[in-house]
């Protein structure tokens, strides 16, 4: 098994994170913001019995197969749900010609996936040695925007109140980081097995802090434009204007591309390990395979997926999975006693 | 398996645009719009490319026929300013927002009669410098495309700086 360090796994997690945030749909508020801070502090919370049992070093390619069957069909269908966030996005970042209609959108998907077949099939080190580098590009373009938000910013926007409520902007961001197959069986990669919960403690909070500085930033500039616009995040980085003559447009769109073959490439990469542990014999196409079955679920399931209530089930499942699973282990340790 | 990959993805490279189709010779890039209530007028930023007026009121629908007209396709990313006339300026000004795709600095102005006219009358340069420097001065308001929309959205009264073919005018 590949190890990797720990920055390597918070930008390989983060870059997923970041692209469904531009693929964020719907009006947002400052208590988006918060809603999104406090969903990752309950995945936090709900992942530390999985985090606790990779400290001991039990990770999940070596738990039992039902698990890993599970985290299989969970990382299946978090692909098909980053395809169809894709897709429904492709349209409002400005791809040129060849993007547009559906043909076009079908084009990019095809190519993204054929590039994640590529890169999936290098292997985890390989993926988590580029992903440093990506996460600086992205990070670039966000504090670009971020500093262009602080220069125009419209701050009657933070007062807008949202109409639907704390409690489903919280469900909102705990369904949009549910990447927790994925999370987990990365987590068991990193080099010192002592250090990951700490590891995973700080990838939260950082997606927390991340969360609610790009959904403030989408505030404070589309804030007055909101209710026109479809994705928030998406336009407020095409609204941005670093210098009367220049927009981030272009690099934006290089982003928001090269974000999508990572998202989609960590569930690619995780599906192939498990495939690997659950069917020994499949040597060739597993890759493929899920990457293909990535698209199936997204096309046919996926406005299902986007709902948060789907997502938040599905981002929960594994991580509850493994709690029981904790539970029930110990009562048969202090039964044995 | 990677190499028949690499095979397939190198001739990808052909989608990057680089292709004849996205020569910068082979489109116009307007600079300024009026959109009245029975024509939109275009200028760009090649003065050989002139002056269109399309009869439609429908920026959706005059833009297709610009590009008719001048025989090239029409880049509005670098539109710098939008005169508004006798038309439904919120749909207008999302549209441009949405569709056109225009820079958030785009400035949108009303126009005290045809905004055609005063476009052949006057070089757009020098209409976004009048506005520029009245805003300096706090004569003229704050009339980027989003803020402007923002108002028209909420419901408040439209502030716009009002241009004839004499310059800028105070409000009505």
């Amino acid at each position: 098994m590949n190890r990797i360090n720990n920055s390597q796994f918070i930008a390989l997690m983060l870059i997923g994170d970041v692209f469904v945030l531009f693929c964020l749909s719907g009006t947002v508020t400052a208590m988006t913001a918060t809603g999104f801070g406090l969903g990752s502090l309950l995945q936090l919370i709900i992942c530390l019995p999985a985090m606790f049992s990779l400290k001991k070093g039990s990770t999940l390619l070596e738990s039992g197969k039902f698990l890993q069957a599970a985290a299989l069909v969970l990382a299946v269908f978090r692909g098909g749900l980053l395809f169809s966030l894709l897709w429904s996005t492709s349209e409002t970042v400005y791809i040129p010609y060849e993007g547009s209609g559906v043909s076009g959108k079908l084009l990019v998907a095809g190519l993204i996936a054929a590039v994640c077949v590529y890169i999936s099939s290098s292997g985890i080190k390989a993926l988590a040695r580029s992903a440093l580098i990506a996460a600086a590009l992205g990070g670039l373009c966000l504090a670009t925007v971020v500093i262009f938000a602080l220069a125009h910013m419209d701050r009657e926007a933070l007062e807008v109140t949202e109409r639907q409520g704390i409690f489903s902007q919280i469900l909102r961001g705990f369904g949009a980081g549910g990447s927790l197959s994925s999370l987990i069986l990365m987590l068991g990669c990193t080099e010192n097995s002592g250090s990951r919960r700490k590891t995973g403690t700080v990838y939260f909070f950082a997606r927390g802090i991340l969360s609610a500085a790009v959904i403030l930033t989408a505030v404070l500039i589309c804030g007055g434009i909101m209710e026109i616009t479809e994705f928030p995040v998406a336009m407020a980085a095409q609204l941005s204007q670093p210098f009367p003559v220049q927009r981030i447009d272009a690099l934006f769109l290089i982003v928001f591309s090269v974000f999508a073959v990572y998202a989609v490439c960590v569930e690619a990469v995780t599906a192939d390990n498990l495939l690997n542990q659950l069917i020994p014999k499949l040597k060739k196409y597993r890759s493929t395979a899920a990457l293909a079955a990535m698209c199936g679920v997204g096309f046919f399931f996926g406005k299902a997926l986007r709902q948060p209530w789907v997502a938040a089930a599905l981002a929960a499942a594994l991580p509850v999975m493994l709690a029981v699973r904790l539970i029930f282990r110990r009562r048969e340790v202090s039964s044995s006693e | 398996m990677k190499k028949m990959l690499m095979l397939l993805l190198f001739p990808a490279v052909l989608l990057t645009g680089c292709s004849s189709r996205g020569n910068v010779n082979e489109k116009a890039y307007l600079r300024a719009a009026a959109v009245d209530g029975d024509s939109v007028t275009f200028v760009f930023f090649n003065e050989d490319e002139g002056t269109v007026t399309v009869p439609l009121s429908d920026p959706e629908k005059a833009k297709p026929a610009a590009e008719l007209a001048i025989g090239k396709e029409i880049f509005t990313g670098h539109t710098e300013i939008v005169l508004l006339g006798d038309c439904d300026r919120e749909e207008v000004l999302k549209h441009i927002l949405k569709k056109w795709r225009v820079s958030p600095s785009c400035m949108a102005v009303e126009s005290d009669g045809k905004g055609e006219i005063i476009l052949k009358a006057r070089n757009p340069k020098r209409l976004t410098g009048i506005i520029e420097q009245a805003q300096e001065k706090d004569l003229a308001p704050k009339c980027d495309i989003i803020t402007v929309l923002s108002r028209l959205l909420d419901g408040e009264p439209e502030e716009m700086p009002l241009l004839s073919v004499y310059g800028l005018e105070s409000e009505k």
